[in-house]
């Protein structure tokens, strides 16, 4: 982690008529870190992550996402990050190695180097045995795995993942962890949501939306001082307890 | 009985509530019958007539003057005979020809009953009538004008006789209206029942209604009973845009066209149950009805003629319930027969009903797999 | 007599060739909340099926309050409330309608049973007319758990209610649970992919790969636990846990959020020896502490 800024909202809001969805929220994440976008459902942090991914218009403020600005630039933004999401991460119905060929082919990387890229991929993963295999019949954990590799395949700047870690098991989840590490010692940014608190704690910083806005931003122990929790999880509970809607 | 009347509420509730479906089973097939028959009337222009005048006296000169002034025909040849006018029609050379009868002025003035033939190429039937009308109106203004200045009886007459060419039983929305409404009567049974039910199991609401003493019967039921209503409702609407805008004829028994048309849509039902039975996805349960709707269209006598297809094609046409339901309406429509002269195609419906109503008993799961 | 009782009950898919749920039995006592708690695919789903005479097990027996899952199918379906995965209620029909037409279905009607529900279907009362898709994830819940209950069940079949739903909005929602088994005495069969929800069950069962780890109470996995473990922090949390993997004596070392959570071979670590060995690599702030495990411990010790 360094001081370069890689992310960096304005008073970054999103309006759906006359409901704020997103309220004005600002922050900075440096690159490499690994950044924790906590939020009851329906806080908006969802909202948020999508004008940031450039596929939402923000209706008012702006952000700086990998040196191009959302509001105008935001194909230039795509191209440097990367994103996965618990819901749509691979097609079901290639092999894993077709999964990986064709992103490198989205993201126009040489045939030679995705060749390349493949199988140190496969080999770090240890999953050289599984390159013909349908993703399909793959392990939900292992899915996963594949998923987040393929999202920073090309080498972006930033990571964006969404409940990366939902509904998988132990193991494998802190297994996940690792990779994540891993990507930000390379100095991949990540931008993680996530429900469980106890992957909070592995975020150099947290933020906590409630209702649109940004009620808390800052490292997991200075959070606990600041709102005299043992764990995140109190200091979530104390944040979104108050939380006036839902999703 | 509380339970399947509270379920059929709850359709229609999704029903209504949904634009596209309300669109589908309201609109579109009202569209389906007005298009054919009222909008497509291509605008006629230019429209190449030649003449015939086997009495060159000066009112067949008087009219065709006026047809060759008029914006819309474009007078070609003045011809000795039919045979010509034929031999233009077939190279595509004229639109329309127009025959004088002998002694044309001179009937005119005396007997009244001058005669006038108009021959079209009926290829392209909606033009053909567009193209006959306009040559219809521009006699009858002249002769609305003769009897003005002229001052003659009230009962002089032109009298006009059109002839189609290529198609002499010309009326093409007669024929196509029964075609129309078994498709839309297939669209709406099979289509939107089989994506009816199949959504409750996308939805995962069809776990609930299983794990729940709901009796399968009702399940089905309460699924059938509104695109029954809803078919029913079709119909006359579509009957009424028939008989009474269309002047599509309805010669014989409405009962009995409603009894045939009743015992399809119960086909049509049953088929997609059926479809639903065996499909998982909406998008599936979409396609299928789709791919229905193609032999409907091309093996049902819709739009070709069955006898003139080849054999292979002649016996799977059989099996398609919209070929007898066709042949039945036509039958009933147009030619006004009895009810022991449809007897066959209602007994080969009522056959392919019991079928299907066997086969989705037989499929249908009262359990998820 | 338990009222569910499972035997030996097995579910393949593929032909055979997918063993979703192998040779599992269990039994559910009265007004107990039972726990499945397991990863995604582990074969949670496949059970509540087969005990929701949803699908047919391959092999093996299951009962309901004496019924027959397969040969009782319909007169089970009258008894049990089943709330599934999936948000599955009807988004185009208002709360209310939702609710009448699920208590229609069970042959019965709100007023009959509206002390089962009063306390949650309150909390969503002011939103009756609105059209369930519009609610958000919190009250959708409460309205699914509502038409669930609304029949008054034997047993209360939820699979994963928790899913993807916040710390906050899961507290209230086992706290409608704890409420439910108090005053209503019923029985709750629930499965969650979260190991901090297992303290609010009876009994739970820890599965993995359509196979049992355990059954018994939290406590009574926990008690079981039989290595020595510790939780370790230091200023360095990320190097610490590859630092902790290279020392001898160290079994397993996992991270748990603000400690890792380490396993060691006793007779060659001490606490002290260990603090030594860290600090010599440059830890500074390090703090051991032997801890009782949590129920994920567990899962991760009966995993391997």
């Amino acid at each position: 982690m360094d001081n370069h800024v890689v992310i960096k909202a304005e008073g970054l809001t999103k309006k759906f008529g006359d409901f704020t969805a997103t309220d004005h929220i600002s922050f900075e994440v440096h690159r490499g870190e690994i950044f924790g976008f906590l939020g009851a459902n329906g806080a908006g942090k969802t909202t948020a992550m999508r004008m940031l991914c450039g596929l939402s218009r923000p209706s008012e403020g702006n952000a700086i996402v990998a040196g191009f600005d959302v509001k105008d630039h935001y194909e230039d933004v795509k191209r440097h990050i990367g994103y996965m999401s618990q819901k749509f991460s691979l097609y079901d119905d290639l092999t894993v190695e077709e999964n990986l060929k064709l992103f490198g082919g989205i993201y126009g990387m040489p045939r030679k180097k995705v060749a390349e890229m493949i199988t140190a991929l496969l080999k770090d993963l240890g999953f050289e045995s599984e390159r013909k295999t349908m993703v399909r019949s793959l392990p939900l954990g292992w899915k996963q795995k594949l998923a987040f590799s393929l999202s920073i395949f090309h080498e972006p700047q930033i990571v964006f993942l969404d409940e990366p870690t939902g509904g998988v098991d132990p193991v494998t989840r802190r297994q996940f962890w690792e990779l994540i590490y891993k990507a930000a010692d390379r100095g991949i940014t990540v931008f993680v949501t996530t429900h469980y608190m106890d992957e909070a704690e592995y975020c150099d910083r947290v933020s906590i939306m409630v209702d649109g806005k940004i009620r808390a931003l800052d490292t997991p122990d200075n959070l606990k001082k600041q709102f005299g929790g043992e764990s995140m999880y109190d200091v979530f509970y104390a944040l979104a307890r108050g939380a006036k809607r839902g999703d | 009985m509380k339970q399947l009347r509270s379920f059929i509420k709850k359709e229609f509730i999704h029903i209504l509530r949904d634009p596209r479906s309300l669109l589908i089973l309201l609109v579109m097939p009202l569209l389906l019958v007005i298009l054919p028959g009222y909008v497509i009337k291509n605008d006629v222009k230019d429209i190449r007539v030649a003449v015939i005048d086997r009495s060159r006296d000066e009112m067949t000169s008087q009219i065709i003057d006026r047809l060759a002034s008029n914006s819309y025909f474009h007078l070609t040849d003045n011809l000795d005979n039919e045979e010509e006018a034929l031999n233009k029609f077939k190279n595509n050379e004229i639109d329309l020809a127009v025959i004088f009868g002998p002694d044309f002025a001179d009937r005119l003035l005396h007997t009244h009953d001058a005669e006038i033939q108009i021959i079209a190429d009926g290829s392209e039937p909606n033009q053909a009538t567009v193209r006959v009308t306009y040559a219809q109106q521009v006699i009858a203004q002249f002769q609305k004008e003769l009897q003005q200045q002229a001052g003659l009886p009230a009962g002089m007459n032109i009298r006009i006789a059109n002839r189609m060419l290529y198609n002499p039983q010309q009326r093409s929305e007669v024929n196509f209206v029964p075609g129309i409404i078994a498709m839309i009567i297939l669209l709406i049974c099979c289509m939107m029942t089989s994506v009816a039910i199949v959504r409750e199991r996308e939805t995962g609401t069809m776990e609930i209604l299983l794990a729940s003493p709901l009796p399968t019967i009702v399940i089905v039921l309460a699924k059938l009973v509104p695109y029954l209503v809803i078919s029913l409702l079709d119909l006359a609407a579509i009957l009424c845009i028939s008989v009474f805008l269309m002047d599509i004829p309805m010669e014989g028994n409405l009962i009995l066209y409603l009894a045939v048309s009743f015992i399809y849509i119960l086909t049509a039902l049953m088929l997609g149950l059926l479809i639903s039975t065996v499909i998982k996805t909406q998008m599936t349960a979409m396609l299928i009805s789709l791919l229905l709707i193609i032999p409907t269209i091309y093996l049902s006598g819709m739009v070709f003629d069955i006898a003139s297809m080849p054999l292979p094609a002649q016996i799977v046409s059989n099996i398609v319930p919209a070929k007898w339901f066709i042949l039945a309406s036509r039958k009933i429509m147009i030619e006004g027969v009895e009810a022991s002269y449809v007897m066959k195609e209602l007994m080969i419906l009522v056959a392919e009903l019991i079928v299907f109503l066997l086969l989705a008993w037989k499929f249908f799961k009262t359990r998820l797999e | 007599m338990s009222i569910i009782s499972v035997k030996d009950l097995v579910k393949t898919y593929n032909k055979g060739r997918t063993k979703a749920v192998d040779n599992l039995s269990f039994d559910v006592e009265r007004g107990e909340i039972f726990g499945l708690i397991g990863p995604d695919g582990a074969g949670k789903t496949s059970i509540f099926r087969m005990l929701t005479t949803l699908i047919l097990a391959d092999s093996g027996t299951a009962t309901i309050d004496g019924m027959d899952v397969v040969k009782d199918f319909k007169k089970i379906r009258q008894h049990i409330g089943y709330m599934p995965g999936q948000f599955s209620l009807y988004q185009d029909m208002t709360v209310e309608e939702n609710l009448a037409f699920f208590a229609t279905v069970f042959n019965t009607t709100i007023e009959e049973n509206y002390h089962l529900v009063k306390d949650i279907y309150e909390q969503i009362k002011p939103f009756k007319d609105r059209r369930s898709g519009k609610l958000s994830g919190g009250m959708k819940q409460k309205l699914a758990l509502c038409c669930a209950l609304i029949h008054a069940p034997l047993v209360l079949f939820l699979d994963e209610p928790t899913t993807g739903v916040d710390p906050v909005s899961r507290k209230e929602f086992w706290e409608m649970l704890q409420k439910l088994k108090h005053d209503f005495k019923l029985t709750i069969i629930v499965s969650t992919p979260y190991m901090d929800e297992a303290v609010q069950c009876d009994r739970i069962a820890l599965i993995q790969n359509g196979r049992f780890l355990t059954i018994d109470s939290p406590d009574g996995i926990i008690d079981k636990y039989r290595e020595t473990l510790w939780a370790i922090r230091s200023n360095q949390m990320h190097r610490l846990l590859n630092d902790l993997r290279q020392t001898p004596g160290v079994l397993t070392a996992s991270g748990f959020g603000e400690t890792h959570h380490v396993t060691v071979d006793p007779s060659v670590l001490t606490q002290e020896s260990l603090k030594n060995s860290l600090a010599a690599l440059g830890h500074t702030e390090i703090e051991v502490t032997a801890i009782r495990p949590t129920i994920e411990d567990c899962f991760m010790d009966l995993q391997s």
